[in-house]
Parts: structure tokens; C-alpha cells; sequence
């Protein structure tokens, strides 16, 4: 019963990773750019938990979504936007001044020490199923990476800006050749990213409600090596990647003996590093692609 | 001559330093065939590179019912009437032939005449119709380019470009392309085409002007198709 209460942890974890990976590669089929900028909008989303702590939790969530999606919307605008057409070595290194930018904000206005954030405390209380425990958090993960993930399929196949993000993907020039608009495509690309990135922030304050200014870090660069380690080219392996490493990293924190736990990220990463020099364009592409990219 | 739908007024167009297009001027009235060819390098696809915005206009003027779009970025050109069937195709292959389709609706300007403009494109290219749900991949290059030209006649452009459509198709798959411009023609829409088949253009388009070195050189009627001297003496200009 244990081993099946670990694999449904590691689901859980996993579906959260995933999150974040769909939400890298909406921006990188669009734009080619890997958006290390992600995590400071669940960092950001954490913090405005903490700023409208006292306020109906209701108002704090959509508050949440608010900030994260402009902020989102607004990163795209003033950063990146000024930047199309440029090289991508020029793109990823604004990527990174804007994280690095935004923490020193975070620094500034919240100082290192961390800021509580337990609105949704209660949802670390247990469901007893049993003898199965599971927190409502895991159950929440679980729902919220099933509907979210389907709901992104949905809105990527059944609408009108999914298919012109699609074909953007694909082919930019070509998808602008046909009347596509640019503009509204990487809009939407970054406003999902950030709609994603917020419903992180809820679920991840749940676990750790101690807000740093390098909450959303920690989560993203794994997000970001699972979407590499299954193809962050593509919006399924990228978040089937997401997923595998969020499931082996909590499977590994569970089953690792005490004395290598502090390890456990060093495994996963040796893990991806054999994967990577065997399959360089990522575990899950098809057979024969090159995954170089000079950059 | 009826009034030109589109017009090229000296038009310049460079790679960095490097000048491609030199000066090109040419019109293109409603319901008329214009070649443009030349040999590789010439600055064809440049030109109608310049003509959508994707290349930077350096000079000159480009005119559509007389007014200037240089400068206009490639989505808003398209919006204003003016498709490309760009070289090789770009057809998006994991997408379905009724997406690819769909796709073309983002440079149309409004839905008034949709379904009409629908049932004539199936009529004209039935291809489309027929394998509708399969991945555009799967079509073979001359179903893919008729779904190309289909695909840009949705948004019921008023200038067509078409650059080298006849490349790497067979000849009787050609002929089926050739007839549909033809029909796209006979609508009044303004069609300038591009092409390395020198004479099979020039003895087909209303007038052909040949390219060479960013510049054009000679303007041939169909008559003259079959002057090959003259076309020589243009392409080694």
C-alpha cells in the first residue's frame, strides 16, 4: 500500500511539473525561446498570495491569475517583442536579465526572508481512503494536470488562435504569410504560460508556503530539464518530460536512504545527462531527429 | 489598360549591403496573367518578398488600387488583399487539409461570401475536398500545391503572387495548376507569377518580364514565348 501511496505522490508531482513544462513550451513553439523568465511569474503569483493574505480567498486566487497572466503579457511586451528577429543567443540572454531582474525585485520588496502564504492550507489535510493517506493537495494536483492539460489540448484544436499557435510552431514565417498576426500569437503563447504558471503558484504555496524570491526557480529549471529530456520541441513530449521528471524526483526523495535524499536531484540530473548524450533531441522524439541547435 | 491593382514603382530591395532587387517597376491589373522570370539570384522571390513586407522596401514604391503598402508588416499586407503562395510550398504537414485551409481565413477580411468562395475553391481544386481530414503531409507536392493556391484563395486576395508553383511537379499536375489560374484569372483577381519555366510562363502569362541581376531587363508578350534568342540575350544580360 505504501509503494502504491509513492506512485500516487509522484503522480501528483509529476502532473505539477508538467504544468510548468507545457507552459515552457507553448512560449518555445512559438517563439524558439526557452523563457527562464517562467518561474518568477510562479514566484510572483506566490507573492501576491502573500500581499492579499487577508483579503476573501476567492479575490486572493483571481488576484493570482491577474498577476501572473499581465505579468506575463507584460514581460512579452517590454522584453521580448523589442527583441523578434533578433538572434536567439541575444533573446535567451534577455530571458535570463529579466529573471535575474525580477528576483532583485522580489529581493527588494520582500527582502530574503520568507513570506507566508497558506491560504490554501487546508488542503494539506488528509483523505483517508482505508489505509491509503492522501492529502486534498494531491488530489488537487491530479485534477488541476488532467483538466488543465486537457483544456490547453482543447483550446490548442478547437479554436481559432490555437490552430494560428499551431501553424505559428510549425512554421512562423508561413503562418505570417497567410495573414496569421505575430502579435496576438505570442500574446496568447504568453498569457497561457501564465495562466499555467498562476495555478502553480496555488498549488505549489500549499506545500511550501514559505515564499523566497527564488520560489518559482527550483520548479522550473526541472520543468525545464524534463521538457528538454522529452523534446521541448513538441507540446506532448515536453510535458510527458515534465511529468517523468516531477514522478522520478519524488519517487527518488521517497526511496533514496536517508543519508542519499540530499542527493536525489544529483541523480536525476545524471539521470538526464545518459539520456541526453544517447538521445540529444529528447527521449521521447522521433527516431532519426538531431537536437542540435546552434545557438 | 485597365487600372493596375498593383504596382511596383521602382522598387529596391538588399541583404545588408548587398542590393538584390534594383529598381523594378511592373503593374498588375485585375484579371491579368504577369510572368516574372529570370535565372537563380535574380531577385524573384525577393521581389515578392518585398511586395508582402517580409523584406524591407529600400526604395521605391509598392501600390495597391494606388495606394502605397510599403512598410506594412506581412500580416497587415495580407489583410489588405494580397497572398503569396510562397517556393516550395509551406504547406504545415501535421495539420489537416481542413486546417491548412482554415489558416487561410486569417488574412480574410470579412466572412460575407464565405461559404460561396468555399464551394468554388472545392470546385476548383476538388482535392481538397476529397482528403480533408489527412495530414496535409501526406498529400503528394501536387496535391500540396493546389492546396496552397486553395488555401491562399480563401482569403479572397485580390493579388495573388505565386512563386515557382510548377517546381517539382509533373507535367499533366502543372497543366491542373496552370487551368486553375486561369479560372482564379477569369474572377478579376491580379496575378503575378514567378517562375524558372521561361517559356512556358511567357507564352501563357498576358505579359512576361524577365529578371536579371535585380533588374528587369526585357518584357515579352506571348508572341514572343518562342523567341528564344531574345530570352538569352536577357538572362545573360
Amino acid at each position: 500500500m505504501q509503494t502504491i501511496q509513492a506512485i500516487i505522490d509522484a503522480i501528483a508531482v509529476g502532473a505539477l511539473y508538467a504544468l510548468v513544462a507545457v507552459g515552457l513550451a507553448l512560449v518555445f513553439g512559438v517563439m524558439r525561446l526557452i523563457n527562464f523568465a517562467q518561474g518568477e511569474l510562479i514566484t510572483a503569483g506566490a507573492y501576491s498570495l502573500y500581499l492579499t493574505r487577508n483579503l476573501p480567498l476567492v479575490v486572493s486566487i483571481v488576484v493570482c491569475f491577474v498577476v501572473c497572466v499581465a505579468l506575463a503579457v507584460a514581460i512579452e511586451r517590454v522584453a521580448f517583442r523589442p527583441l523578434r528577429g533578433a538572434s536567439p543567443a541575444t533573446t535567451l540572454v534577455a530571458t535570463f536579465a529579466v529573471a535575474f531582474a525580477l528576483e532583485a525585485v522580489w529581493l527588494i520588496a520582500f527582502t530574503p526572508q520568507g513570506k507566508t502564504a497558506d491560504l490554501l492550507s487546508a488542503l494539506n489535510r488528509t483523505a483517508t481512503h482505508g489505509s491509503l493517506h492522501l492529502r486534498w493537495v494531491t488530489i488537487t494536483e491530479l485534477v488541476a494536470g488532467v483538466v488543465l492539460l486537457g483544456g490547453t489540448v482543447l483550446v490548442l484544436n478547437r479554436t481559432t488562435i490555437g490552430l494560428h499557435m499551431r501553424a505559428a510552431a510549425s512554421d512562423f514565417r508561413a503562418a505570417r504569410l497567410l495573414g496569421v498576426r505575430a502579435d496576438r500569437v505570442i500574446r496568447a503563447a504568453f498569457a497561457m504560460s501564465g495562466f499555467l504558471a498562476a495555478v502553480v503558484s496555488l498549488l505549489l504555496t500549499v506545500q511550501q508556503p514559505l515564499v523566497t524570491p527564488t520560489f518559482g526557480l527550483d520548479v522550473t529549471i526541472l520543468a525545464l530539464v524534463g521538457a528538454v529530456l522529452g523534446g521541448i520541441d513538441r507540446l506532448a513530449t515536453a510535458t510527458a518530460g515534465g511529468f517523468l521528471i516531477g514522478f522520478i524526483s519524488s519517487i527518488l526523495g521517497d526511496e533514496l536512504p536517508a543519508s542519499l535524499s540530499n542527493f536525489a536531484p544529483s541523480f536525476t540530473f545524471l539521470v538526464v545527462i545518459l539520456v541526453l548524450l544517447i538521445r540529444p533531441a529528447g527521449l521521447l522524439a522521433p527516431l532519426g531527429q538531431s537536437g542540435v541547435d546552434r545557438v | 489598360m485597365a487600372e493596375p491593382m498593383l504596382e511596383l514603382d521602382r522598387v529596391e530591395a538588399r541583404y545588408g549591403a548587398i542590393s538584390v532587387v534594383r529598381g523594378v517597376s511592373l503593374t498588375v491589373a485585375g484579371g491579368e496573367i504577369v510572368g516574372l522570370i529570370g535565372p537563380n539570384g535574380a531577385g524573384k522571390t525577393t521581389t515578392l518578398l518585398t511586395i508582402m513586407g517580409e523584406v524591407p522596401c529600400a526604395g521605391g514604391v509598392v501600390r495597391l488600387r494606388g495606394k502605397a503598402i510599403s512598410g506594412l508588416p506581412t500580416e497587415a499586407t495580407v489583410r489588405r488583399g494580397i497572398a503569396l503562395v510562397p517556393e516550395g510550398r509551406h504547406i504545415f504537414a501535421n495539420l489537416t487539409v481542413a486546417e491548412n485551409l482554415r489558416l487561410g481565413l486569417a488574412g480574410r477580411q470579412s466572412r460575407d461570401g464565405l461559404d460561396a468562395d468555399m464551394d468554388w475553391i472545392h470546385g476548383l481544386f476538388p482535392v481538397v475536398g476529397q482528403f480533408r481530414e489527412r495530414p496535409a503531409g501526406a498529400l503528394s507536392g501536387g496535391q500540396q500545391q493546389q492546396l496552397a493556391i486553395a488555401r491562399a484563395m480563401i482569403a479572397a486576395p485580390t493579388v495573388l503572387l505565386l512563386d515557382e508553383p510548377s517546381l517539382g511537379l509533373a507535367p499533366s499536375v502543372i497543366d491542373t495548376v496552370l487551368g486553375a489560374l486561369s479560372d482564379i484569372r477569369a474572377r478579376g483577381v491580379a496575378i503575378l507569377l514567378v517562375e524558372q519555366r521561361a517559356q512556358l510562363i511567357a507564352g501563357f502569362a498576358d505579359r512576361t518580364h524577365v529578371l536579371s541581376n535585380g533588374r528587369i531587363r526585357m518584357s515579352l508578350t506571348p508572341d514572343e514565348a518562342q523567341d528564344t534568342d531574345r530570352m538569352i540575350a536577357a538572362y545573360l544580360a
